[in-house]
């Protein structure tokens, strides 16, 4: 549906040049909502905006449909108005200056569409019923709040049924309870009109609760692209596992394995961890690796659990309660351990306690960290 | 926006702007009349080797440091009133100094040649004859031609100053009082330096001005035999003696461009530099007034002082002369001789026509400035052109061109290429003077509205459709409309005032009212002169409070309220 291939795009200051993305590709399917992740500053507004066609990258190719928006080999650039796409700012750009009908009917009578009054109309309401504004129809848009605003920034976006939906974290300036609110409420309209979404935000909450599939950016490029349960649950890059959530890592090497069903085990500093393959290419002998276990996937006791791998001891080196569990920090030799422990259970300062890491939750990642 | 269209707005900018330059270079090396084929001559650049010329120059410098004197005596005590004390009335000193910017140059100093003149002056024959004393005081001298103008450059430096006395963190002036500084200390030691970086701007400013202004160098210098740079170009145009002397004017032109553009450089760098210095603290405080007490009085008498001078004198000094045959002190007999019939001038078809000329100018002239602008400004604020900065900086150069100089180049230009230009002795001629010569202060106001406006709210018209042309429609221009119709009712009023080109320019059928006015002046018509005057300022007053009415209707604030 969408495709982008090779993007790059410099920016050029009296200050500094700076390449805010180095060669971005990805493709979605029509109907997929497809998030970019990542830090502030890692390209990810850029990306969406040359595929506005509000940046003129340098090179790549842009495709909406069968159509090439942007060729850099085929000196292709289609200018904004031009391609066939809804965009909701961060800001939400809602024009001051007219009334919240004339805002969302903007995109209709703009540009080649040719449409009667009454058609207009009708899709104006049915726009505005999508985000359940019809009754604000006639308020000049000052009046509005911010989350009113954001969702006429969404039905100006969406009245004109365009290929392509865009959005710039579109939720960054909401408080929580309506950012909430809205994740669901757009993840369901999104769907309901089966409209292929880019989605830009540096919320992983956010990538993973709405997204089809994520793209974790980092520096201008895209480290890692999966469904929500592949980026949190089994990352392959360990920027993808740092980035989104917290996480442990034990560096270490591979041990023959001796597999149960599909375990390999890990020498790391705190002792051999028993980790969980899901596929792909087997790990040699020796081979230099990195485990990542996230702390909500450890659990913590007082006593020696039943199980038989991955039980390791140490001392809590301190515990702060956070409502819903208890951030702990355990010392394993050298190493500090992130863990999330049960909010009932007591924990006594310095105390000696045992983790059970289990193998379904310790992640191989190939690469090792920077 | 289109890069062709870009690209012709920066065609056309560049020779607006540029053909005065050029034409004046031109006109230095041609020997006689206006031609485009040789011979040329360097014989021209012989002024510079007179020392008549630097009597010129330094004339003009001189007229110009004296009249910046005058400004200041004034202004600066004005906004300091208003910006910091608790004198009353803030808001009628404000808005009366906002309409003595409006007066033109050339009523006021007719004005005051009609009391100060030293054979025909009523208060000078009111001093001679009435109280027979032994002395007259001559307006037709430099004290007198700068006091003149000081009084018209009054509000600039009132404006100037009020934007840094607002500006002033009230704190720098509190310390000083806490540590029992007085208030005249504290005026001079923390207030003076500290405003230093907007006074110097407004200093540089009116030195440029006080350098190319006409009027007043035409009307009070001439009859005095002092003569300026710029009164010296206009003459030199004129046929009067023989055929005029374009290549002496490129000539001369040339050393003063060189002033102007130098002071203009100043300028520009003091007003760069001034943003960097410490004055401004956070928005939102009320700056401490000082309590003048009983000194209210004197401040109260001394802003009083000026609008009597540039108000009161000269006004009642025109209305007198239109309304008696011959020039004289008011007394019971002169009474008797008031009649309107100066008045009745006004239906000679000279005047009907400059009223048809006027109404093209100020509806035209203003229009088309702002227009360019619009398209200036939003390629130079928001297209990724490469490049926009030089249009930026060509649509700069007019502030350091003074407007004679553009007359000048524009009736050399129609003269050499009549057919293809065929504007010589036309109004139209005068609107495109007057569209070069405000192309600067048309860019600067929308630059700044232009900042303003979110990016985003342009970007958003563009991905939903909209073609540049219509996102320029539909969303900068309601939202710049402010600025552009405060802009445009600004040129509105200061192209019906506008005389230096209009004069310049000024051929058969296309003189303006203040043109009028000019030429029954110089024919010595003082009556008539003076009716046409009075009737001159009644116009603008109504055209100002028009609108100042019209821009609150469109939910502006105008420049007059201040
Ligand atoms: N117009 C510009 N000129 C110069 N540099 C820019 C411009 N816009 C963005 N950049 C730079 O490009 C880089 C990427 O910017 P971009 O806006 O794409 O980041 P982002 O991932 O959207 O971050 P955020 O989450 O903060 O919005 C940043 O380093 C930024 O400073
Ligand atoms: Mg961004």
């Amino acid at each position: 549906m969408l495709s982008v291939a090779n993007l790059s795009k410099t920016y050029t200051s009296e200050h500094r040049t700076h390449q805010a993305v180095r060669g971005v590709s990805f493709q979605t399917r029509k109907g997929e909502f497809y998030t970019l992740l990542g830090p502030s500053g890692c390209g990810k507004s850029t990306t969406l905006r040359c595929i506005a066609g509000l940046e003129k990258p340098e090179q790549g190719e842009i495709r909406i449909g069968e159509k090439a928006v942007f060729s850099a080999a085929q000196r292709i650039f289609v200018p904004s108005h031009k391609r066939n796409i809804g965009m909701v700012f961060q800001s939400y750009a809602i024009w001051p200056h007219m009334s919240v009908l004339d805002n969302v009917a903007f995109p209709l009578v703009s540009g080649d569409r040719k449409l009667t009054r009454r058609a207009i109309k009708d899709r104006v309401m049915n726009a505005l019923s999508l985000v359940k504004l019809e009754e604000l129809a006639s308020q000049p848009a000052p009046l509005l709040s911010g989350g009113q605003q954001q969702r006429v920034a969404l039905a100006r976006a969406l009245a004109h049924e365009p290929e392509v939906l865009l959005l710039d974290e579109p939720l960054s300036n909401l408080d929580a309870k309506l950012r909430e609110e809205m994740r669901l409420q757009i993840r369901m309209l999104a769907r309901r009109l089966d409209v292929t979404t880019i989605y830009v935000t540096h919320d992983q909450l956010e990538a993973l609760q709405m997204s089809d599939r994520i793209a974790v950016m980092h520096d201008g490029r895209i480290v890692e692209e999966g469904t929500p349960k592949q980026i949190y649950l089994s990352p392959r890059a360990a920027y993808t596992a740092g980035f989104v959530g917290r996480v442990n890592f034990f560096e270490g090497s591979v041990k023959a394995s001796e597999s149960e069903d599909a375990t390999v085990n890990v020498e790391t500093p705190i002792g051999v961890l028993a980790c969980h393959v899901a596929q792909g290419p087997s790990h040699s002998e020796g081979e230099k690796v990195l485990v990542a276990v996230r702390p909500e996937g450890i659990s913590l006791s007082m006593e020696r659990p039943a199980q038989r791998l991955n039980v390791i001891r140490g001392v809590l080196e301190a515990s702060m309660f956070a409502g819903d569990t208890q951030d702990c920090i355990v010392r394993v030799g050298r190493q500090e351990i992130q863990v999330k422990a049960d909010p009932l259970t007591d924990l006594p300062a310095s105390a000696s306690v045992y983790l059970h890491l289990p193998p379904a939750r310790c992640v191989i990642i190939r690469e090792l960290a920077g | 926006m289109s890069y062709r269209v870009a690209v012709a707005v920066a065609l056309v900018v560049a020779v607006l702007v540029l053909a005065p330059l050029v034409t004046i270079g031109w006109m230095s090396f041609v020997p006689d009349l206006p031609t485009l084929r040789g011979p040329y001559t360097l014989s021209n650049f012989s002024v510079l080797a007179e020392k008549a010329t630097y009597q010129l120059l330094l004339n003009s410098v001189i007229f110009s440091v004296l009249t910046l004197i005058v400004a200041l005596f004034f202004g600066f005590p004005i906004a300091w009133l208003v910006e910091r004390t608790d004198i009353p009335f803030k808001l009628i000193i404000r808005s009366l100094v906002g309409m003595t910017i409006l007066i033109p140059t050339f009523l006021l100093a007719i004005g005051w040649v009609l009391l100060l003149s030293p054979t025909i002056g009523i208060i000078n024959q009111f001093l001679t004859r009435t109280l027979s004393l032994p002395f007259a005081m001559n307006v037709y001298t430099m004290p007198g031609m700068a006091f003149v103008q000081g009084l018209s450059f009054v509000p600039i430096a009132f404006f100037m100053l009020s934007a840094v006395f607002a500006k002033m963190d009230p704190a720098m002036e509190e310390a000083a009082y806490a540590n029992r500084v007085g208030g005249w200390q504290t005026l001079m030691r923390v207030t003076v330096p500290l405003s230093w970086p907007g006074l110097l701007a407004a200093i540089i400013y009116m030195f440029m001005l006080g350098v190319a202004v006409l009027e007043v160098p035409l009307i009070v210098g001439l009859p005095g035999q002092i003569h300026l740079f710029s009164s010296r170009v206009f003459t030199l145009t004129r046929a009067s003696s023989s055929v005029p002397q374009y290549g002496i004017v490129g000539a001369t032109s040339i050393v003063f461009l060189a002033i102007s553009m130098v002071a203009a450089y100043y300028y520009s760098k003091v007003i760069r530099s001034s943003y960097r210095y410490a004055v401004v603290s956070g928005k939102g405080y009320r700056p401490r007034l000082t309590e003048l007490g009983s000194w209210k009085w004197l401040g109260g008498a001394f802003v009083l002082l000026y609008f009597v001078l540039s108000i009161l004198f000269p006004f009642s000094s025109l209305i007198w002369v239109s309304l008696v045959p011959y020039i004289q002190v008011p007394s019971a007999e002169a009474l008797n001789s008031v009649s309107l019939s100066a008045y009745r001038y006004l239906r000679n078809p000279m005047v009907v026509e400059s009223v048809a000329n006027t109404t093209v100018l100020i509806s035209i002239a203003p229009t088309l400035v702002m227009l360019l602008s619009t398209l200036i400004s939003w390629i130079v604020v928001r297209s990724t052109m490469p490049g926009k900065i030089v249009l930026d900086r060509l649509a700069t150069i007019p502030l350091a061109i003074p407007s004679i100089i553009i007359a000048v180049a524009l009736m050399y230009i129609a003269l050499i290429a009549g057919p293809f230009f065929p504007v010589y002795g036309t109004v139209w001629i005068l609107v495109v003077a007057f569209v070069i010569s405000h192309i600067t202060f048309g860019t600067r106001t929308l630059n700044a509205a232009m900042i303003q406006i979110h990016k985003d709210l342009e970007e958003a018209a563009a991905v939903s459709g909209a073609p540049p042309s219509r996102v320029l429609r539909r969303v900068i221009v309601p939202l710049i409309w402010g600025p552009l119709v405060e802009g445009w009712i600004w040129l509105f009023l200061l192209s019906f005032r506008e005389v230096t080109m209009a004069a310049t320019l000024h051929i058969t059928d296309n003189a303006v009212l203040s043109t009028v006015v000019w030429i029954l002046w110089s024919n010595g018509e003082f009556d008539r002169a003076a009716a046409v005057s009075v009737v001159l300022a009644v116009v603008m007053g109504l055209l100002a409070v028009a609108a100042r009415l019209i821009g609150t209707q469109l939910g502006t604030r105008t420049s007059l309220s201040g």
